[in-house]
């Protein structure tokens, strides 16, 4: 495949569909032509106002990992600053709601918690849950909430509590599991919920006056599901450009491609670059699962931001049945992050993962501090895996600007 | 299915593009680029059929792909 000045991945996604079908890599391939990447960066270098700075966020984790992973930033202009946000569930999730559940599995021997593989190694203040099954609590991984349903019905005799985890992207597949569970009469299943939600989120980091932003790049998998409507204040009424954007590392050039020119031509509105996936209205069916199974909560502690309002999702009183906060006493762990760690600034976009003072020394993958370092959506997971010491930036000729 | 061992689940970027080989009331058997296949909830997509290409993420299609 060859660039030319209007081929964009999208065009190019469809003049070889065919080929890439046949071959089963459809919107694999297309998405990481490094021609198309030098076309994109020029129009973006060719674009940028020589004498202005940018700080574009990207709210999603998996944006997050996508830029260190591919060397997205180092196809962008110097002035172009790539600030990564806090859409990393695992990154977000305070140490005493991991303490809270570790505490119901091991005084509960008939307990299997379940949870996502990510979460394992993330430390609350009485250790993972890893130290925890190694004291004997009987915790396991499952790929999806339907496996730890599976779980219960062919452990009859046990109780199976599912931590849920994940923004809206993940919302509904515990939605389904909690009908399914619900059609079926299982009884001996339930849900630690702590799902929350994107725009709480973007209105903290817009509320903070630590951080100035230009844009943002939204989160692709989350509008899916809620549609592209609930920016539309980002742009109206704090006058920020926002993209929703693949996660293939063409998709994030386009996105930035996008958010130049709107800035250029002084405009400020959401414009889907996803749209061989997101719908403006996300999808309805999977909206009204989780208004079926899960309500607002008042508030909800996150790690870095601290308490906001209407950020999470409990169980639904329709299914109280399976909420494990009714079920047990939860006994609502308050733990200090430790002192050393500055996972709140890192996930507000204000210090880069690597002006952490514990990053890359005491704080690694393997030996964790923070959150950030456990889930490779994390930033400084995402850096410390992918990230260069000194960043190649890739040579481009650039016309002229006026 | 292969997924990529170094993504997080939680996030959802590990959401990948199946092909519907079979459909079996609310769940679907479901084929990966890499030819592995997989049993998928679809009720949040109905109706599905044979080919159609759906965004899947934990066990779960989320959308239907254009």
């Amino acid at each position: 495949m060859t660039a030319d000045d209007t081929e964009t991945p999208k065009a190019a996604a469809a003049s070889t569909e065919a080929s890439e079908a046949s071959r089963g890599m459809k919107y694999v391939d297309e998405y990481r032509d490094p021609e198309l990447a030098r076309h994109l960066s020029r129009r973006i270098a060719e674009r940028v106002d020589p004498g202005r700075h940018y700080k574009v966020m990207e709210v999603c984790g998996g944006h997050t990992h996508a830029i260190y992973r591919y060397g997205v930033q180092d196809y962008l202009p110097e002035s172009i600053e790539l600030v990564h946000g806090p859409g990393c569930p695992v990154c977000v999730i305070p140490m005493g709601r991991i303490d809270d559940a570790t505490v119901l599995a091991e005084a509960d021997p008939n307990m299997i918690l379940t949870c996502f593989g990510d979460l394992m190694r993330v430390p609350g203040g009485r250790g993972s849950f890893l130290d925890a099954r190694a004291r004997g609590a009987d915790i396991r991984v499952v790929y999806s909430p339907l496996d730890a349903l599976r779980l219960a019905v062919e452990n009859p005799d046990r109780h199976v509590m599912f931590y849920a985890i994940g923004f809206e992207t993940t919302a509904p597949s515990t939605a389904l599991t909690l009908q399914r569970a619900k059609a079926e009469g299982v009884t001996n299943f339930s849900v630690f919920c702590n799902h929350v939600t994107i725009i709480p989120a973007i209105k903290a980091i817009l509320d903070s006056p630590d951080l100035r932003l230009d844009a943002f790049i939204g989160p692709g998998h989350v509008s899916t599901v809620i549609g592209n409507r609930p920016y539309e204040w980002i742009a109206r009424e704090e006058g920020l450009p926002i993209v929703v954007a693949g996660f293939e590392p063409l998709d994030l050039l386009e996105s930035v491609a996008m958010i130049i020119d709107q800035l250029a031509d002084g405009r400020s509105v959401v414009e889907n670059q996803y749209a061989r996936v997101v719908r403006d209205e996300g999808n309805p069916v999977a909206l009204a699962a989780i208004a079926d199974t899960m309500t607002l909560r008042p508030w909800f502690e996150w790690r870095g931001l601290g308490s906001i309002n209407h950020s999470a999702l409990q169980v639904s009183a329709r299914y109280a049945d399976f909420d494990a906060e009714l079920r047990y006493d939860v006994p609502g762990v308050r733990v200090a992050d430790p002192k050393a760690c500055q996972c709140g600034e890192v996930l507000k976009g204000v210090l880069k993962p690597w002006e952490c003072k514990v990053f890359g020394t005491a704080c690694t993958p393997e030996t964790p501090i923070g959150t950030c370092m456990v889930s490779s959506e994390g930033a400084c997971a995402a850096y410390y895996n992918f990230g260069k010491a000194a960043r190649q930036r890739v040579e481009l000729k650039v016309k002229a600007t006026s | 299915m292969s997924v990529e061992p170094d993504v997080c689940i939680t996030c959802g970027d590990v959401a990948v593009a199946l092909e519907v080989v079979s459909v079996d009331g609310n769940d679907a058997m479901c084929r990966a680029a890499d030819g592995g296949t997989e049993r998928v909830a679809v009720e949040l997509v109905a109706p599905v059929a044979p080919g159609d290409r759906v965004l899947v993420h934990a066990r779960v299609a989320l959308e239907k792909l254009l």
